[in-house]
């Protein structure tokens, strides 16, 4: 889950009732289904990846699939954890940099 | 505000055995005191790493009775905020003369618990190895490049007494370290371990004539979690503390004879020092990869966090030491050779936060 503020547009993915932009109040809201893979590398063999859900960068694990930058990465729904689709063709937006 | 000098400084020794922070704060600051003559002078005692009500404990123990005494918490960077809030005391005229001290011990990697962005990845080699490729990736900088600026920063240890003990690795040795992830090597990371660090910060007026004068600060925060960094080729926070370092003094990165920069992981000794402006973005790997051959020693000239350990909230005070050293001409085999302008960054929580300090004779 993600919290969104309920005057503005602003979501973040941290556990605070408060907007960072117009401290207005907020409320869970769900969070984005996919996102775009920043950068990812492996530890034992484990891929991770950091992933942009919409302006909100998050530090995954990989369940499945090859990361790489621009690739589109989705939720499983087990934490902070994706599928990598398997083409990178439908990238939602550019490598940031 | 007053000018405020350096007038004094000391390490203890890294190791990797616990050891109570606030006995090693002791040492360093018992050591610093005790051929001094100004210790009744001290107003304010601001401490980094001790436990609860630290600054009041260290206090009694060296027999101060400072107008004010505090604790300062900002994780790897809690020392170097603990030498701004002590400049801050000086400068401001709340204090003449301020006792800064700061200790860690050894033990698992620190990690912000509270950022859930990280998921269950808290540790620090996952986003240390996503800089790391993303680095490379954006200034072409290359493995055995990396290696080099570890291979330096092992081989500059070896003439810091205060450093972890170890030895020299060349590069090839360092590339052959055990993999810890796809893009770091056991000798690229820095290992946290016990140590202690304390300095005296005076005013004009207190000091009279020092080799060490705090020329501007600059502090940067970006946020708390992993996302908010910035681009994870380069350290924003870095990039904003050190341009408000460099404005507040007056000089400018050219004129910087030694910088001690937070190299938690080897590559960011190259984004840290690109970040300062000591080299234009995307040189700085090749311009630390050529230091290890030519044996100069401007950057990092102690070892850094990966030659000399990273004892958290002591390891921005033993770089503002060590630049303390250079520039008063203390630094032994590591000496710049007429150091006048020295440099420190220390940064917390993968770059989230940054503090730079530009000191100068």
């Amino acid at each position: 889950m993600f919290w969104g503020c309920v005057r503005c547009s602003t979501r973040w993915h941290r556990d605070s009732p408060v907007c960072p932009s117009c401290l207005g109040p907020a409320e869970r809201t769900p969070a984005p289904n996919l996102g775009n893979v920043i950068e990812y590398s492996y530890k034992d063999g484990q891929g991770f990846c950091a992933v942009d859900f919409d302006g909100v960068l998050l530090l995954c694990s990989v369940a499945s699939g090859e990361p790489s930058p621009g690739a589109v990465a989705k939720l499983t729904g087990r934490g902070l954890e994706v599928d990598i689709e398997p083409s990178p063709s439908g990238a939602l937006m550019e490598e940031r940099g | 505000m007053r000018k405020v000098a350096v007038i004094g400084a000391r390490v203890e020794r890294c190791s990797l055995d616990a050891r109570d922070p606030d006995s090693l704060m002791l040492a360093a600051s018992a050591g610093l005191l005790r051929s001094r003559e100004d210790k009744n002078r001290i107003g304010a005692v601001v401490c980094a790493g001790g436990g609860t009500y630290s600054g009041a404990i260290l206090s009694e123990c060296l027999g101060l009775h400072p107008r004010t005494s505090h604790g300062v918490e900002s994780m790897c960077c809690s020392g170097a905020d603990a030498l701004v809030s002590g400049y801050a005391y000086v400068s401001s005229g709340l204090a003449d003369v301020a006792l800064v001290a700061g200790a860690d011990s050894a033990g698992p990697a620190r990690a912000l618990e509270w950022d859930s962005s990280r998921g269950s990845l808290k540790s620090p080699l996952y986003w240390g190895s996503l800089m790391t490729r993303a680095y490379k990736r954006a200034s072409g900088a290359t493995a055995e490049q990396i290696a080099d600026i570890a291979s330096k920063a092992h081989s500059s240890a070896r003439a810091n007494p205060a450093a972890l003990p170890g030895r020299a690795h060349d590069p090839h040795g360092v590339l052959g370290s055990r993999q810890v992830t796809a893009d770091l090597r056991l000798l690229e990371c820095s290992r946290p371990a016990s140590g202690g660090a304390a300095l005296l910060l005076a005013s004009k007026e207190a000091a009279g004539e020092s080799p060490a004068w705090i020329a501007g600060i600059g502090r940067a925060t970006t946020g708390a979690s992993f996302g908010t960094a910035g681009p994870l080729d380069r350290l924003e926070s870095a990039r904003l503390a050190a341009a408000e370092a460099f404005q507040a003094s007056g000089t400018e990165p050219g004129r910087v004879d030694v910088a001690e920069l937070h190299d938690a992981f080897s590559a960011l000794e190259a984004m840290a020092a690109e970040a300062c402006g000591l080299y234009a973005r995307g040189q700085g790997a090749q311009a630390l990869s050529e230091m290890r051959l030519t044996e100069e020693k401007r950057v990092n000239p102690r070892g850094g966090l990966v030659g000399s350990g990273h004892p958290f909230a002591a390891t921005g005070l033993a770089q503002a030491a060590e630049i303390y050293f250079q520039l008063a001409g203390l630094a032994g085999k590591r000496q710049v050779p007429g150091a006048r302008t020295g440099l420190t960054h220390t940064m917390a929580a993968a770059g989230t936060s940054s503090s730079v300090v530009v000191m100068c004779a």
